[in-house]
């Protein structure tokens, strides 16, 4: 029987989503203000035992709304920026020589461009609408994956089993679906799941910026937390702390420990 | 060194394509900005009647970058504008690949000449934490901690070769580079020190601080060399929220000014400016890997 060993990552797991789960059971969202609680400090009133910032909002309710929020938008983030590389890897690879040194070299120029530039560009280009925020992260992201997704088809291509099947006359898209998609499918576990700490700190620097992340309305971004705060920090240290830990402990609690 | 030609000159002319018709799809967004201007309707048509010409667009794109004519929206020119931003902007990538680097690289080596393997994981814990945080969030935390409570440092401006301006934004900068040459070197240094010839050398009688500190150092710096290259590479093509935080007058802010005012010749510039950089570093990098990995064949 495997022995349950709780490394510091699962421990700061645990601890941040015990955080979170409670907060979301405790409070309501965290859209209205109430001045009666404005810079209350933490531990000052138990119906708000971490404080409230300077509009009466409760911390502990934003903390566990704005990692929600971001959470709700980060894994379908995720999944269309990987939709997307694979989509523009299967174009390649329909049209070998043709368009893979097309997309190749159109990749090349998205990983050549800083992430957040494509992002905040795609962005001014985009209609002004909160969903937009998807598309700016696919596309701010897709370079990456799309290079690992290439490597790895064409791994595959060279593999004995595909060749006997083109040779047996399997067309192009019979050995995408039953060849390549299956062989694909660790590599788009694996770039899923350590895509999605670098798509939480986009989030947060958006929200930052005061670009609206919030799809679902569950109040405040991280980002704007700390951006509202930070020059109030003398009167409510936590309001800025506790969003800072946060984000800390999301991207964290998604990472994976080198194997 | 053809091919390599042949990729440069590819790259450059679909980015520069890639530059120039995103700056002009947003320029053409900028009819709103005038909406309480009184803007007239002839030049509303005229905007939009430029739709679609996008090699048009690229081309006189092209022109003005060659004929040096090339303007910003408040009529400087771009080149002497970008000129005048790379002194700020290589002067807090010097600073900030200087202090994540040497701090990686003593941090490394001192937790191995220690022998302590509770300090190597305490760090590699700590380089794991500052990667993932934004660093945003640091420049905000040193903003707070530096000059809002203590007063020590300012918050923010650029004075020519003041290096005092650039320690605020450049550590926020190099606790980045710091962690990934922490985590990347230590494990080098961690697995060289049960290599033969580190055994080789301690029964020769050669002191502990002369195998880590020079001959350790010497085999894994080149190593490291690659992912220093790495960084400064994407902090040269501009740091644009750290500038942004400190008002640092670097490439960067000039991004995030050219995105917010809509500057198309400037963003499209900027553009190509930040991918070239990026792209060279990067092809160094690459030629410096295949030169170590050639020499370490030949050794074998």
């Amino acid at each position: 029987m495997k022995k349950f060993k709780l490394s510091t990552r699962n421990f700061i797991r645990l601890c941040f989503f015990s955080i979170f789960f409670i907060g979301l059971v405790l409070f309501p969202k965290p859209n209205s203000v109430h001045l009666e609680f404005a810079n209350l400090s933490a531990l000052e009133n138990w119906e708000h035992p971490l404080g409230c910032d300077r509009l009466g909002r409760d911390n502990w309710a934003m903390f566990s709304y704005g990692s929600l929020a971001t959470i709700l938008v980060c894994i379908p983030a995720r999944i269309l920026t990987l939709f997307f590389s694979g989509f523009v890897a299967f174009i390649g690879y329909l049209n070998k020589s043709k368009l893979s040194a097309f997309t190749d070299l159109l990749s090349s120029v998205f990983l050549a461009l800083p992430s957040l530039l494509v992002a905040l560009v795609t962005l001014a280009l985009l209609p002004d609408s909160q969903i937009m925020v998807l598309f700016a992260i696919v596309f701010s992201d897709w370079a990456m994956s799309y290079e690992t997704l290439q490597g790895k088809i064409r791994e595959i291509r060279r593999s004995g089993y595909v060749s006997a099947s083109i040779a047996i006359g399997g067309k192009s898209a019979h050995v995408f679906l039953f060849h390549l998609i299956p062989g694909l499918r660790n590599t788009i576990e694996f770039l899923f799941l350590t895509g999605i700490p670098s798509v939480i700190m986009t989030i947060a620097l958006f929200s930052y910026l005061g670009i609206n992340t919030n799809i679902f309305d569950l109040g405040p971004g991280l980002g704007e937390q700390i951006s509202f705060s930070k020059d109030y920090f003398n009167k409510t240290p936590v309001s800025v702390l506790l969003p800072i830990l946060c984000v800390i402990g999301l991207v964290y609690s998604f990472g994976r420990d080198e194997q | 060194m053809k091919s390599e030609a042949i990729r440069f000159f590819s790259f450059l002319i679909l980015l520069s394509i890639f530059a120039s018709s995103l700056a002009s799809f947003r320029s053409r967004d900028k009819a709103y900005t005038f909406a309480d201007g009184g803007l007239s309707q002839a030049m509303e048509i005229k905007r939009e009647s430029s739709i679609g010409s996008v090699f048009s667009d690229y081309l006189a794109f092209c022109g003005s970058l060659l004929n040096g004519e090339s303007k910003t929206s408040a009529g400087e020119s771009i080149y002497s504008h970008i000129a005048s931003r790379l002194l700020p902007t290589f002067h807090l990538a010097l600073f900030s690949i200087l202090f994540g680097s040497l701090l990686g690289n003593f941090l490394s080596l001192y937790s191995l000449y220690k022998r302590n393997k509770y300090l190597n994981f305490f760090f590699i814990r700590i380089s794991e934490i500052i990667l993932s945080t934004p660093v945003f969030v640091f420049a905000i935390l040193l903003l707070i901690v530096f000059f809002y409570q203590l007063d020590l440092f300012p918050p923010g401006g650029y004075e020519n070769f003041q290096t005092y301006y650039v320690i605020l934004p450049g550590t926020a900068l190099g606790m980045r580079v710091f962690a990934r040459v922490y985590i990347f070197q230590a494990k080098e240094v961690w697995a060289e020190a049960n290599s033969s010839y580190v055994r080789l050398l301690e029964t020769r009688g050669y002191p502990w601080k002369h195998i880590v500190f020079r001959e350790i150092f010497r085999k894994v710096i080149p190593l490291t060399l690659i992912i220093i290259i790495l960084d400064f590479g994407s902090l040269v093509s501009g740091a644009m929220i750290v500038e942004e935080i400190f008002f640092f007058p670097g490439i960067g802010k000039s991004l995030f000014y050219s995105i917010k005012a809509m500057d198309s010749q400037l963003l499209a510039t900027l553009l190509l400016y930040a991918g070239v950089v990026f792209y060279i570093l990067n092809r160094v990098a690459y030629y410096w890997q295949s030169l170590l990995l050639g020499e370490n064949r030949e050794k074998i």
